[in-house]
């Protein structure tokens, strides 16, 4: 295949319409012609000169027959990682993933050199999910490194990492980590299956991934964590659970993903059970109040007036007193504005962010109040609500709130509290129903898991965790390396 | 598909049946108490009074100069009649769910109260909570236009007053209407009533000035219990029978005993922790009260040697024959002269002794409990002299 040296270079140019980065030198070593090709942008021109043009100058001065050329290039290349290859496709494969291939005439096989140029940025701290305490790396758009990270943080042998590459054009390398012993085998196949099905022209990032391998396309609320966070990751490996890492992206995928997870963050492992307590009750409280609010309150005031204590409703009724809309229009033109604002504020540079924020915020919301279009009520309404969805960090869920709250908001338009039930019970019906790869979405609480119900809202002292979740492994108890 | 017709089924039932009973606040009277009274053509008139749920101009926060209530009054031949033409004057329905007050007029409860508990027990509009209050020698809609000072809204402030009186004094009770209409189904129970007496200028106390001065021009008085026999009123109790009325019920919770001394004088002791207990022996045909209480010395105008351990004793004494004397007296005054049974004596013949009770109430009749002997003791300790022992004298 590759014994024609000459003719593969013709058909590399021919095919990159002689792409000026791709450079080839020629090099004739006892006679025999040597080619070496890079990709420029990719590689790191120190490395190719220094290690692998010196180390062939080398060879070219020592004595031996040419017949082993392709054993003593390779033998002698100073270079840690030399692959060989032997398709035309492989050629332009490395070549692209910033290797360097050295062509030797007349042989069938072919080197690919590492000499990838260092283009990612350093690790710097998580943006979208900050702790008071806790590690603060954050993964980068690198692969290796992000595996990296994961490696420094579990020394095993049982971390086992299994890699494809998806994509036609971007041919983009994603590893599969498990801790074999811990992790469902089971888990581990379904998920590598649903990787090899995925026929795509290429993968920007790792939400991509998640979108193709998500099974419940339908369902608004996410069944896969996205973390930027390595000390999740190797929690949730060591739990049991699947991570997805893709190349050029800092977000890495745990499969799988349940509503009580969401609940969680980093720092829960490392505070107090009690303290960690609170924060998740006021957690559920703020998803409770996240979705119910707007329409309990429209329920109450436009249909079951006789659920409010009488001077409130007499502070409502003052207050509701010349706004000319319905309260259910009322607070749907107030969630819309607040969602765009929200929008708005994501997309616009940071430097005009706050500016924006007083203007919408404080600005419009005073002067609707003051035109009488809105009432001073509704406007704390939406406020508890829009400041409820943040104590999240995982966006699609603040997402999928926003829709089951609008949908509360009719029920309650239509049919006042009654609505909101139905809509309520079509709500949990939905939760009990879905499913992340298998595992119950509303676990360990539907089917309840006592053992995991430990670490769930309440949060027992770390020593008394002794237990991983019947659902992600066979191996139960977190064995210690004293008890073995 | 078939997903999509489901969905659009689905939304056909929310079209359907939805937004029934929908009102926005915008819409609806908020009505705090209802008055009645008749007139004398016989046609019931009805005062209103709603919540007044404007919005001053411009400034949302402050309540400024505006009335707390509107007060609506109607007439009809039928109590609904009458509520529902209040949309004559009112741009709103009026909004019932949420009333606290019902004050029946003298005149009314005279000639009878059925028809009114009919009424409210069958509307659904109305939430079985409010209170039911008699309004003695005087109007309805003057007892509730008087802008009361405190609590501004008329109706909250009476309400608000029968519950402290009910708790630190014991004169009235809080009567709701469910409480009402259970005495009246009980055969062997009777409807008691709390009431409430206009004071002062009527003209002027309507006016939110009234409550702009110190001394208010018109203001409302809490009366002791209206007593009623069968559907009808019969007599109204004094401040003492009253409370001793509630002794006997064990609703007092905290009130005060004002006793004459042995010499001259008085003495007033503080009332707390009291528990009366009824016993009723239907074969010697006996009914025993017990009151046990606590009391607290709160003021001494006699000449009584505190020091003396002996004193404590007759202090006692002089209260415990007091409170036995104010009860016996009560008893005797209500059966005698009003003959019906307030106290709930008959249920509680009924309750200890069923089929004893059914072959009395044949032999006697209306006159049963007249041939019952009634024991009162009472049982009072002084657990506290106050913060000096010595009276103080120079």
């Amino acid at each position: 295949m590759l014994e024609n040296v000459e003719q593969i270079v013709q058909k590399i140019k021919e095919e990159t319409n002689n792409l000026d980065d791709i450079i080839y030198r020629k090099k004739i070593i006892k006679k025999k012609k040597v080619y070496i090709i890079y990709n420029e942008p990719l590689t790191s021109s120190d490395k190719i000169s220094d290690f692998i043009v010196r180390s062939l100058n080398h060879i070219e001065q020592e004595k031996f027959s040419t017949k082993n050329l392709f054993e003593i290039v390779e033998n002698d290349i100073s270079n840690f990682k030399v692959k060989k290859i032997n398709t035309y496709q492989d050629v332009c494969l490395y070549l692209h993933k910033g290797f360097t291939i050295i062509l030797i005439d007349g042989e069938s096989e072919a080197l690919a050199l590492e000499t990838k140029a260092n283009i990612s940025r350093g690790i710097n701290a998580p943006d979208t999910e900050s702790t008071v305490r806790g590690a603060k790396d954050a993964f980068v758009e690198d692969y290796q490194i992000n595996l990296g990270l994961i490696k420094k943080r579990i020394k095993t042998n049982d971390l086992w990492i299994k890699s494809l590459n998806i994509g036609k054009y971007t041919a983009t390398q994603i590893g599969v980590l498990s801790i074999h012993g811990v992790v469902k085998e089971e888990l581990v196949n379904q998920v590598m299956k649903q990787l090899k099905q995925i026929d795509i022209y290429g993968i920007i990032d790792s939400g991509m991934i998640k979108n193709l391998i998500e099974k419940e396309t339908k369902s608004l609320f996410p069944t896969i964590i996205t973390t930027e966070r390595p000390d999740v990751v190797s929690k949730a490996l060591l739990e049991g659970k699947v991570a997805i890492v893709v190349d050029n992206s800092p977000y890495v995928l745990i499969i799988p993903g349940v509503l009580n997870d969401f609940f969680k963050t980093m720092e829960d492992m490392y505070g107090k059970g009690s303290n960690v307590t609170f924060t998740r009750i006021l957690k559920f409280l703020s998803f409770i109040i996240a979705l119910f609010t707007p329409a309990v309150y429209i329920a109450l005031i436009t249909y079951n007036q006789e659920m409010i204590p009488t001077d409130l409703l007499a502070n409502f009724a003052t207050q509701r007193d010349g706004v000319p809309f319905p309260a259910f229009f009322e607070g749907f033109i107030m969630i819309i504005s607040f969602e765009i604002l929200r929008e708005s504020d994501l997309r616009v540079p940071s430097f005009s962010g706050s500016a924006l924020s007083i203007v919408g915020a404080l600005i419009l919301g005073e002067a609707a109040v003051n035109a009488g279009i809105v009432s001073p009520i509704m406007i704390i309404i939406i406020a508890i609500t829009a400041i409820s969805s943040l104590p999240f960090t995982e966006y699609e869920l603040i997402n999928a709130l926003r829709w089951y709250r609008i949908l509360f908001m009719l029920g309650a338009a239509f049919l006042g509290i009654v609505g909101v039930f139905a809509v309520a019970i079509f709500f949990f019906i939905r939760m009990c129903t879905l499913e992340s790869f298998g595992k119950p979405y509303l676990m360990p609480f539907a089917p309840t898991i006592f053992s995991s119900l430990k670490n769930s809202i309440v949060k027992f002292p770390i020593k008394s965790l002794k237990k991983r979740q019947p659902y992600l492994s066979d191996n139960r108890i977190k064995e210690r390396s004293k008890s073995k | 598909m078939k997903k999509l017709k489901l969905l659009i089924l689905t939304m056909g039932i929310f079209l359907i049946t939805g937004c029934y009973n929908y009102r926005e606040l915008t819409q609806i009277a908020l009505t705090s108490a209802i008055g009645i009274d008749k007139s004398e053509n016989g046609e019931y008139v009805v005062s209103i009074q709603v919540l007044n749920t404007q919005k001053q101009g411009g400034d949302s926060s402050s309540s400024g100069d505006m009335t707390k209530f509107i007060l609506y009054t109607s007439r009809g031949k039928t109590l609904q009649h009458a509520l529902r033409t209040t949309i004559f004057n009112s741009p709103r329905r009026l909004y019932l769910n949420h009333m606290s007050l019902l004050l029946i007029s003298e005149r009314v409860a005279k000639e009878g109260i059925e028809d009114l508990l009919d009424y409210f027990a069958r509307n659904a509009e109305f939430r079985k909570q409010f209170l039911v209050v008699v309004s003695r020698d005087s109007d309805p809609s003057d007892v509730m236009q008087v802008v009361t000072p405190l609590e501004a809204l008329n109706a909250q402030n009476i309400v608000d007053s029968i519950i402290a009186d009910a708790k630190y004094y014991g004169m009235t009770s809080k009567i709701t209407y469910e409480d009402m209409l259970k005495n009246y189904l009980n055969p062997r129970t009777n409807i008691i009533l709390p009431s409430v007496k206009y004071l002062g200028n009527a003209k002027k106390g309507e006016k939110e000035g009234n409550v702009k001065q110190s001394e208010p021009d018109a203001s409302i008085e809490i009366q002791p219990m209206a007593i009623f026999k069968d559907e009808k009123l019969v007599g109204y109790l004094t401040d003492e029978e009253s409370r001793g009325l509630s002794y006997i019920q064990n609703n007092i919770n905290n009130s005060i005993l004002t006793c004459n001394c042995n010499h001259d004088g008085v003495f007033t002791l503080e009332m707390v922790l009291n528990k009366t207990k009824l016993k009723a022996d239907l074969k010697h045909q006996k009914i025993q009260i017990h009151i046990n209480a606590k009391s607290n010395i709160k003021e001494i105008n006699c000449d009584l040697d505190l020091l003396d351990p002996n004193t404590i004793t007759e202090i006692e004494k002089m209260a415990n024959h007091h409170l036995e004397k104010m009860i016996q007296d009560l008893i005797e005054n209500i059966l005698n002269n009003y003959e019906t049974d307030i106290f709930g004596f008959e249920e509680l013949l009924y309750k200890t002794d069923p089929n004893t009770y059914h072959k009395l109430q044949k032999q006697y009749g209306e006159e049963l409990l007249e041939n019952f002997d009634f024991e009162v003791t009472a049982n009072i300790t002084v657990q506290a002299k106050g913060n000096i022992i010595k009276e103080i004298t120079r």
